[in-house]
């Protein structure tokens, strides 16, 4: 049993216990929900409430994010969420006004840090714009529009100074002085009388004069000592503000564990869209696996005694969603088979006859006993340290024995970390030998073709479509076989007989769809075109060669650049970094493009022959915290 | 040398931006809320939210939009480095502005909302205008106000206006999209889509052949003489003319909701529509240019039909008559 | 030691299976490489995944090292001893180097695109990313035909 049967699930209750009842089905996480209504008639029933959560979450949300950025409350990267009941939420609700009056402080406080900030960003921009001045002692209240005569200070680019001095010698009553030179910028003090203002302010203009505009009255440095000392007053203000803000970091684990509440709540609010309901009752239809299906019923009544659940097999209409069950070998490989497509309803799962021929594709293309310990070790100690569940936990399951596959090829092919130890090969080298190598791979290929002929046969046979079992697997196996045949000398009168026989049946019932006795003959005839497609499917399990030489490749090429350092403390020293470095570089790109070509064979050459997909997971409606796992 | 790879790192960063922006299920959340404020708090969870603590009021939404406009802007600004793309928006901007400001001038008006999102400042422009300078702004801009201007103060009749300033804009959008078939050829829609309607308008009104003259705009794909041809006929019969276009589905509905409510409000529909359909192949496209136009398009769609949410919640408008109202998304 | 023409030709042989892949793999490893770099400018979590698809274009680059190094090690490079190789000997290995040397080059850029694009599907649909490499693994088949070209050329070149 591979495909899990899915039961549907009717359940109706009365509206009072909605609330705990869908509660439990949350935290059951065993239940898919099936949308029933599509009308919006519950709108006006979750909306304000729905609404008052999403602000609370906003609120959280909020805190969260400010505390965050003083105590980032890092986690270790191995380290698990902290457990959570609902004894715990319902301690922290208690308090929530207090809270949420932190909350409210976090607000005032965030708000006041803005407020210093932007001043401490003004005064600094201020200082920024004196600080070149600061130097010349001129009081700059004695500047501007006077009775009789206008005082400025300010900068102009030396290109434009020729231009600048020129005009200010056509003006009378003109005077500038020069203060001092920094790069390409000259400081400089001006004066003209007031009834020159038109003429000077055009000069100025032209020449790209930019005063210095500041509102204080003391000297340059003089401001900027009174502005230093008001920015150290703000600092002072800010890391009260910071150390008050600090201070609320205690309400960390009631923020982050009501936010989760609050999230719980918004999911199951959101389910209520599904449901059809009445003035006092509601229906809900779900998915349930059918082991679950006890469980589910015994802890829904203990929730709620006046309600009524009822399990079906899908109808012909229904589509249920897809979980699969296999043995501990097969289940990693899994994952291939999610990634690709599930199967659809009613279609058999091709994980328990795909997963042996992944395993020993992906050891051939990695062959390397050193790699493939490495690799199974590194998942292990993975596995351990991170505790991955779900697809995770399948990738490294997945890596894990297929560490142990390319160990074992590995001996056999002769991989030690490439010939870093020069162990020899049990059967042979596929470096020395690629020829061999190329026909034990498109052997395997050969042998998977015929597996998915072979799977497609019985799917037909088991849907009861026994003729074409015959004519469109049952034909092309004899067909290849006889060719395959051909090539043993001692066989090849038999082979002959067997391939025209295999040819002609296929010549003979391709075409059985098409009407007219030539239309069948010739649809027939061009259907051993196909052959071309065996073909080519054949020859791409050539990169199981390929893969494996160029692993090893670039694992000997590792290993001569660490042989040439060879002698002294040195030498001996940079090999090693050379060989650490390098081997992990090749563990990487290899196993990574083993991974892909493995399930490339798996996908293009193995399914196309036989499987479909097209199944929607089983989703069921679950938990998913963000700060806390819930116990 | 333009290669259909240039833009990479743009189009990746705005394959994920497609997937924060507004689906139609939010839009109908919105539409479903209770009043106008619900609604607006619904889009803290958007990209809109981070102006939402600075624009609190629900009558805020048009600055929290100029806001976002101005975000997206700059993102494609700095993943393109090419200012191009979304200058070509800005410009049509520029464009909109001074309609505006050469209307209101003309009506005395005073209470009109410029758009941030030109080339140039509102300001700036609405000084140009008030002191009657123009020497500041571009010179293409110079030359369609004061022909506009001219035009009208021949014609005294206030439509020249617009029908000048969207020849003027449309020569100039097409002169910057020719270089690039993809948008060349949104343009030259969006033309035909827009003739199309003025002829059915003109003949509504049973104006004359030279005011057609006057309205249609070049640069479409179906020429000037295909209106002209048709102008005698009736206006029923349309659809049939077009019916080997692609535009056949959208003349065919559309003009017979107009004819039947008197509205053009369902063939606006179908037209903006259209041409979202059309922009929507960037969202499909790995590579060129095709998804940053998409993009801005299918954003500039989604402002639009965030307005017309916010505006049909603040004054109360019945669920349905905005639902009805409401476009495609680009997502 | 006298040089022949032949040997020069050997080397030109290990010297083109070398680069021409890994220009070619350069190229379609930087386009995926700045494909990704957009989206995980917005997307930081998807790093590991835009990796898988990034190493793809370059395994034309390691088939051609590997060519390349099958060669030195047949015309003797590697051991230290060159073998005296006639002219023809050293163009007969010119020509079994080109398989994988245009094959690869090309391929690998292909591949880049269709990677490139695959990191448009991680952005949208980050459970089809089996489906983004399968695409692209499509792909490599040339390049390991080639490759499988070239290594048989290459052993098949009497010495």
């Amino acid at each position: 049993m591979a495909v899990v049967n899915m039961k549907k699930m009717t359940l109706v209750g009365l509206k009072d216990n909605m609330d705990d009842i869908i509660d439990t089905l949350h935290k059951s996480g065993s239940v898919q929900i099936i949308e029933i209504t599509e009308e919006e008639d519950n709108a006006s029933f979750y909306q304000k409430g729905l609404s008052d959560i999403e602000d609370r979450l906003n609120e959280y949300k909020f805190a969260i994010d400010l505390l965050k950025s003083f105590n980032p409350h890092k986690k270790g990267m191995f380290e698990q969420k902290p457990l959570i009941n609902d004894e715990t939420f319902n301690e922290h609700l208690k308090d929530e006004l207090k809270y949420l009056d932190d909350i409210k402080n976090l607000h005032h406080l965030e708000e006041k840090q803005n407020e210093l900030n932007n001043e401490k960003a003004r005064l600094e921009g201020r200082i920024e714009v004196l600080t070149p001045w600061k130097d010349i002692g001129i009081a700059l209240r004695r500047l501007g529009k006077g009775k009789y005569a206008t005082i400025k200070l300010g900068t102009i680019e030396t290109k434009n100074l020729p231009d600048f001095q020129k005009g200010a010698e056509e003006l009378t009553y003109f005077g500038y002085e020069e203060l001092k030179r920094v790069k390409n910028t000259v400081f400089m003090a001006i004066s003209y009388l007031n009834n020159l203002e038109e003429s000077a302010n055009n000069l100025l203009m032209q020449s790209g004069f930019s005063a210095l505009a500041d509102e204080g009255s003391g000297t340059p440095e003089e401001i900027i000592n009174s502005l230093n000392k008001r920015i150290n007053a703000i600092n002072e203000n800010l890391a009260e503000v910071e150390t008050n803000i600090k201070d609320i970091d205690k309400d960390w684990e009631a923020f982050t564990a009501l936010y989760d509440y609050y999230y719980i709540q918004k999911e199951k609010f959101e389910k209520y869209d599904d449901l059809l309901m009445t003035r006092k009752t509601f229906c809900l239809q779900g998915w349930v696996p059918e082991t679950y299906c006890e469980q589910v019923k015994d802890s829904v009544e203990s929730t709620s005694p006046y309600c009524y659940v009822e399990f079906k097999d899908p109808a012909e209409e229904d589509n249920p969603p897809t979980l699969l069950k296999n043995n501990a070998f097969v289940t990693p490989f899994e994952l291939i088979t999610e990634l690709f497509s599930l199967p659809h309803k009613g279609e058999i799962d091709p994980n328990p006859i795909m997963a042996p021929f992944f395993f020993v594709f992906f050891g051939i293309m990695l062959g390397d006993v050193g790699y493939g310990i490495a690799l199974s070790v590194l998942m292990w100690l993975g596995e351990r340290l991170i505790k991955p569940s779900g697809q995770g936990k399948k990738l490294m399951d997945l890596l894990l024995l297929c560490g142990i596959s390319s160990a074992i090829w590995g001996a056999v092919f002769g991989g030690w970390f490439g010939d870093l130890f020069g162990i020899p090969a049990l059967w042979f080298n596929p470096l020395n030998d690629p020829m061999t190598m190329l026909v034990f791979s498109l052997a395997l290929g050969v042998i998977q073709i015929f597996t998915g002929l072979g799977m497609k046969a019985y799917i037909n046979v088991k849907n009861g479509h026994v003729i074409d079992a015959i004519f469109d697997q049952g034909f092309w196996l004899v067909f290849l076989t006889g060719l395959l045949m051909l090539a043993i000398p001692n066989f090849r009168n038999i082979a002959a007989i067997v391939a025209l026989i295999g040819a002609l049946g296929l010549v003979l019932t391709q075409g059985r769809s098409k009407s007219g006795v030539i239309m069948k003959f010739l649809s027939g005839l061009v259907s051993l075109y196909g052959l071309s497609g065996y073909l080519s499917d054949v020859l791409s399990y050539s990169r199981l060669l390929a893969l494996c030489l160029s692993g090893s490749v670039i694992a000997m090429v590792m290993n001569t650049l660490a042989r040439m350092f060879g002698g002294g403390v040195l030498g001996f020293i940079i090999g090693l970094i050379i060989l650490i470095v390098g081997h992990v570089f090749n563990l990487a790109i290899s196993g990574l493009g083993c991974y892909v070509h493995s399930s490339r064979l798996q996908y293009v050459e193995f399914y196309g022959k036989f499987y479909e997909g097209g199944g929607k997971p089983f989703n069921p409606f679950k938990l998913s915290l963000k700060y806390y796992n819930y116990q | 040398m333009k290669r259909d790879t240039d833009y990479l790192f743009a189009i990746n960063k705005i394959k994920v931006l497609e997937n924060r922006m507004l689906s139609k299920g939010i839009l109908s959340r919105m539409i479903d809320a209770p009043d106008a404020s619900d609604a607006y708090k619904m889009l803290q969870e958007t990209p809109y939210g981070e102006f939402l603590n600075e624009y609190d009021s629900p009558y805020d939404f048009e600055a929290v939009i100029s806001k976002h406009i101005e975000d997206v802007y700059r993102t494609v600004d700095e993943a393109t480095g090419n200012a191009s793309f979304t200058r070509f928006f800005r410009i049509r901007e520029d464009y909109l502005n001074c309609k505006i400001l050469l209307k209101a001038r003309n009506f005395d008006g005073d209470n009109y909302h410029l758009s941030s999102m030109g080339t140039i400042p509102p300001e700036t422009l609405s000084n140009c205008f008030k002191n009657e300078d123009f020497s500041e702004l571009p010179e293409y801009l110079k030359v369609a106000v004061e022909e506009s201007k001219e035009l009208f103060s021949q014609t005294g009749i206030p439509g020249y206006i617009d029908f000048a300033m969207d020849r003027f804009m449309y020569e100039h959008l097409y002169e910057m999209a020719k270089a690039d078939s993809f948008l060349k050829d949104y343009i030259e829609r969006e033309v035909d889509l827009i003739n199309i309607r003025s002829f059915i308008r003109i003949k509504l009104m049973d104006e004359s052949v030279d005011f057609l003259k006057a309205v249609l705009l070049n640069h479409g794909k179906l020429d000037r003489d295909f209106f002209y041809n048709v102008f005698n006929e009736q206006l029923a019969g349309l659809p049939d003319r077009l019916k080997f276009t692609d535009y056949a589905s959208v003349v065919e509905q559309g003009v017979k909701s107009w004819l039947e409510s008197g509205s053009s409000m369902e063939m606006e529909r179908l037209c903006d529509n259209y041409l979202l359909e059309y922009a929507m192949q960037g969202k499909f496209a790995a590579f060129g240019t095709k998804p940053i136009w998409g993009y801005i398009l299918g954003k500039l769609n989604e402002v639009r039909l965030l307005r017309i949410v916010m505006v049909g919640k603040l004054n109360d408008i019945a669920k349905d008559l905005i639902s009805e109202r409401l476009r495609d998304v680009y997502v | 030691m006298d040089i022949t023409l032949g040997q020069v030709f050997g080397l030109a042989a290990a010297a083109i299976a070398i680069a021409f892949p890994g220009i070619g793999s350069a190229i379609g490893v930087g386009l995926v490489g700045e494909s990704a770099s957009g989206l995980i400018s917005e997307d930081p979590d998807k790093f590991g995944q835009s990796l898988l698809l990034q190493a793809l274009p370059g395994t034309q680059g390691i088939y051609g090292l590997l060519t390349g190094f099958i060669i030195m090690s047949r015309i003797g490079l590697l051991g230290g001893n060159l073998v005296a190789l006639t002219t023809w000997q050293g163009l007969l290995f010119l020509g079994a180097a080109l398989p994988i040397a245009i094959v690869g080059w090309f391929s690998a850029i292909a591949q880049g695109r269709v990677a490139a694009s695959g990191i448009g599907i991680l952005a949208k649909r980050p459970q089809e990313l089996a489906k983004a490499l399968t695409y692209a693994a499509m792909v490599e088949t040339y390049a390991v035909l080639a490759l499988l070209g070239s290594v048989l050329l290459v052993f098949g070149i009497r010495i």
